[in-house]
């Protein structure tokens, strides 16, 4: 194994991490200068840990495997959630919970342990809403640079991303396009802040909610989320940037250098519009029939509810728990299957759905025509059939997994079964807010120790697409060649 | 499409079942119940169907193909739902929607049933959804396993590769000694759990609806309150067994008579199976024992016939489940999805199948850290065919969609989500008796004419294996083979 190169990797995002930590630092220096340990020690140990391991370690190149650029992103991924749960503990939470916070952070889901929100200083707020960003952008960016590093079809094998063949053809201009994303992420988290301090927030509310949004996390600043802010204009930007949020990056690369049509011709893109549109309206009609609203806010609640689950955010602008259970179990399906690849958005993931659906209309009509000949494409291109197998594999361990995940939550947590299955699906897609108890963000505060423990284990699981961390918990892994 | 052929076999089952309806017909006849004119009436008309289509039908061109064969499966399906529905509806114990879904449940060896008062019905009556359990357990295990192994793909089609190989001729009359045989072990399992269950001290009519329902993993009783209306350890005891036996696989059993009982030990699906088996009862009596009060004797007898119960899919209830601790039902929820062996008479996903699945993680773990390595998935020693890891891919995918896809259409009824996903999976999988509205003491009475309907493509869907069912609606299904 290439155990300099990890190391030295590992220090770069460290070191990355540190920086995003100056920023509620500095906050903290011009306004609470009693709380500057809080956030002066993380930074100092970071900054410590980072400059060790990137000028102590002379990484000699060379590819990744496989294995080792697992073995990077995953303890990558663990180890910023340590370093990020620092101010947390710091300020006086319990080692548990400000691991929770980090990690749900970190992994984009946006579930939140802190109870009452409003007595918690800003700047921890600040970084809590950093975190989400920070991991935000840290996912798109892995997606990016892994792939020169282990090669295309390893990449794909196992993340069912679709559009390694784009990333390839920019390869020679890696570190542009690396850059180009990052601007793309931070020009488009700039824009949301722009429009939501125009709607009436303030410019720390604007710029909080708008990390949430950009990286489809879900936190906020207040206890009851948008709903503080009792403001549709609020609320229609969320519904759109939700949208954008959970479209492919690579996709929105790409349009604008050949052109908004280059949208609609994608596949997954298509698939994502549709399937928000048709259980838009199922949740539109099933909650205007029932009485709920009148036809304007039945519509624009269900699409504000759908967008949000789809694209993992769990933003809500009504209290959806006492809407039909036909709804909720809508928002629960829809849990499952997320939005588009090659953005920060959990779950199964748009791309693999409409290959494994395709693939089932394949075999009925094979069925009836043995002999035939069929393939699958996507955006006019076909689907090379390792990949199906390696899709028709994670869809079996992601329901394993979320089984597993629910019986747990309800030995441990003593949760009644549609609310542990609610928590399971929701940590697992990166969604957070679920159902029953926890139907807001905060109502993860009142999970036992344990609960807390497997929604945590069950966020990293979903974030790190699960084979990732099973690979590296496998004894196999750590034999000497 | 050869219509011909598809009349004639669809003429001999309706003529089959008219004899089969003669047996409560006679009962009726001899308690002097008032359903015997409802028998004699069904009895009737399903001899004239027959006549009609024997009539029409033809045998002559010998030659079946894929397409008659799923044409001749879903159309028994569609008339003998009809016809056992018959008795049920004419002699008023039903409304029409019940009676044919009681019909379809009793022929998928499912065991939800919508009767509400069953001490209250007639004894033949009760007698002959005994009956269509018994008889839609024997048609599975002879057709799916002799018959058909292509049309339910994967796991079914695996485990008896030798029928599929070879060419047609040198086939057929194996197909002829293996149905024989199986219809022993079937027949002879029956016969010795009637003959213990009245040892043990039922009724001999008891037992022989209790045998019938156990033998075919069906789970319909003779008494609202199912097994616990017994409230005998021994009984439990002596229907666990034999659910176990009858969730495991009847080739299996073939060869074990051939060769030794130390085939159960080569068998990996048969491992996994009982493995599965203690694995839940452990996990269930402890979580039952330490939440819900029961001494550890209790604990492990209730937890082992669920377990037993629900993994076999049969669905006979020994304890109020619907009330223990929500870990334990999510157990059972799991083992209703993995259902029991290929070759048997149960639902669900079928343990080859998890297993295969379970492997197939592993050795994709394996290959990504040794990239170069060849890594095989095998089933009792033998290496699965790619073609078929890919097909039980498939089959999972497609089981969760029509799983979620029905349970959504339950719930558009009304129908909260836990009882929307408990009644459907436990008919999906076969099983009968869900969590929740239709929970372990309750029954199907309740839901809605368009919920029944749905639970009824449920049953069906999973007892046909989803594919053959949803290959006819494809428009290339129907049109003609000219062009093949």
């Amino acid at each position: 194994m290439n155990k300099k190169l990890i190391l030295h990797l590992w220090g770069v995002i460290t070191l990355v991490v540190s920086v995003g930590m100056l920023l509620p630092l500095v906050m903290t220096v011009l306004t609470n200068e009693n709380r500057i340990a809080e956030f002066g020690i993380p930074v100092l140990i970071s900054i410590a840990i980072g400059l060790l391991l990137t000028r102590g370690v002379n990484p000699y190149k060379g590819r990744l495997a496989l294995r080792e650029g697992m073995l990077v992103i995953s303890g990558a991924f663990i180890f910023v959630c340590i370093l990020g749960m620092l101010p947390f503990w710091l300020a006086g939470f319990p080692l548990i919970d400000a691991l929770f916070e980090s990690v749900s952070g970190f992994t984009t889901t946006g579930a939140s342990v802190l109870g009452d929100l409003s007595k918690i200083p800003r700047e921890l707020l600040l970084w809590r809403s950093l975190t989400q960003w920070l991991g935000g952008l840290g996912i798109i960016m892995v997606f990016i640079t892994m792939v020169p590093q282990v090669g295309r079809e390893a990449l794909q094998l196992f993340t069912g991303e679709l559009h390694g063949e784009s990333a390839e053809r920019l390869l020679p201009r890696i570190t542009e396009t690396m850059k180009l994303l990052a601007y793309l992420y931070s020009g488009f988290t700039f824009t949301v802040t722009l429009m939501f301090f125009l709607a009436g927030m303030d410019f720390f509310e604007a710029i909080t909610h708008a990390m949430a949004i950009v990286s489809t996390g879900g936190f906020s600043i207040y206890n009851d989320g948008l709903r503080h802010f009792n403001n549709n204009a609020i609320n229609l930007v969320a519904l759109i940037c939700m949208f954008i949020a959970g479209g492919n990056h690579v996709l929105y690369f790409r349009s604008c250098r050949e052109g908004l049509g280059r949208l609609f011709k994608d596949t997954e893109f298509k698939a994502y519009a549709l399937l928000i549109g048709v259980f838009g309206l199922f949740i539109t009609i099933n909650l205007y029939s029932n009485g709920f609203y009148n036809l304007g806010d039945s519509m624009f609640n269900s699409f504000f509810q759908t967008v949000s689950i789809v694209s993992t955010s769990g933003f809500a602008m009504a209290n959806y728990d006492v809407w039909p259970d036909f709804s909720k179990y809508c928002l629960f399906l829809l849990m499952f299957v997320g939005g588009c690849s090659g953005s920060t958005v959990g779950g199964i993931k748009m791309s693999r759905m409409v290959i494994l659906l395709k693939l089932t209309g394949q075999e009925l009509k094979r069925t009836i025509h043995p002999r035939m000949v069929t393939t699958i494409t996507m955006t006019d291109r076909i689907v090379p059939s390792k990949l199906i197998g390696g899709i028709t594999r994670f869809f079996f361990i992601y329901i394993t997994v979320f089984f597993l995940s629910a019986t747990l939550l309800s030995l441990v947590g003593d949760l009644s079964m549609f609310s542990a299955a609610g928590i399971a699906a929701a940590c697992l897609a990166s969604v957070g807010a679920a159902f029953e108890t926890v139907a807001t963000i905060t109502g993860y505060a009142g999970l036992t120790n344990g609960a807390k423990i497997v929604a945590m284990l069950t966020m990293l699981l979903g974030r790190l697409e699960i084979v990732t961390l099973l690979v590296i918990f496998n004894p196999n892994f750590w034999k000497k060649e | 499409m050869n219509l011909l052929i598809v009349a004639y076999l669809l003429g001999k089952l309706c003529m089959a079942c008219a004899g089969a309806l003669l047996v409560p017909l006679i009962m009726a006849l001899y308690l002097g119940e008032s359903c015997l004119s409802a028998f004699v009436i069904s009895a009737l008309l399903a001899a004239v169907i027959s006549f009609l289509l024997y009539r029409w039908g033809n045998f002559e061109d010998t030659h079946i193909t894929f397409r008659e064969g799923v044409a001749v499966v879903s159309g028994a399906w569609l008339v003998i739902s009809f016809l056992g529905a018959m008795p049920y509806y004419l002699s008023g114990t039903l409304d029409f929607i019940s009676a044919i879904f009681e019909s379809i449940s009793g022929f998928t060896t499912t065991g939800a049933t919508t009767i509400t008062a069953i001490e209250e019905v007639a004894k033949s009556l009760l007698f002959w959804r005994s009956m269509t359990h018994w008889m839609g357990g024997i048609g599975i295990v002879v057709l799916f396993i002799a018959f058909l192994p292509n049309i339910g793909s994967g796991a079914v089609h695996m485990f008896n590769a030798e029928v599929t190989g070879p060419t047609e001729d040198r086939v057929v009359p194996r197909i002829r000694a293996t149905s024989l045989a199986l219809c022993k072990i079937y027949l002879l399992f029956t016969v010795v759990e009637t003959g213990l269950l009245c040892w043990a001290g039922m009724s001999f009519y008891d037992g022989i609806n209790h045998a019938f329902s156990t033998i075919a993993t069906g789970g319909f009783s003779t008494y609202d309150t199912s097994i616990i209306h017994f409230n005998s350890p021994l009984i439990e005891g002596i229907i666990a067994v034999f659910m176990v036996l009858a969730g495991g696989n009847f080739a299996l059993y073939f060869s074990v008579w051939k060769k030794g009982p130390k085939e159960f030990w080569h068998d990996t699906e048969f491992k996994g199976y009982i493995f599965f088996v203690l694995a839940g009862t452990l996990l269930i009596a402890l979580n039952i024992f330490y939440k819900m009060g029961f001494s550890v004797q209790e604990s492990f007898r209730h937890a082992f016939f669920q377990v037993t119960s629900i993994i076999s899919t049969t669905g006979f209830v020994s304890n109020d489940f619907d009330v223990w601790p929500a870990f334990s039902k999510y157990i059972l929820v799991l083992l209703m999805f993995i259902g029991a062996c290929a070759g048997s008479t149960a639902g669900g996903i079928k343990v080859s199948r998890i297993v295969i699945l379970g492997k197939l993680i592993l050795a994709e773990i394996r290959h990504i850290i040794h990239p170069s390595m060849v890594t095989n998935v095998t089933m009792n020693g033998k290496h699965v065919p790619d073609r078929v890891i890919a097909g039980i891919g498939r089959f999972f995918f497609l089981y969760m969609m029509l799983f979620a896809g029905l349970t959504l259409l339950l719930a558009g009824t009304g129908l909260s989500v836990t009882d929307s996903i408990g009644a459907i999976a436990a008919t999906i999988s076969s099983v009968g008796p869900a969590l929740g509205v239709a929970g372990a003491t309750s029954t199907y009475a309740t839901i809605s004419p368009f919920g029944k309907l749905v639970i009824c493509i449920a049953m069906l869907l999973g007892r046909l294996e989803l594919f053959t069912l949803l290959v006819l609606i494809r428009p290339e299904f129907w049109r003609s083979t000219r062009n093949w």
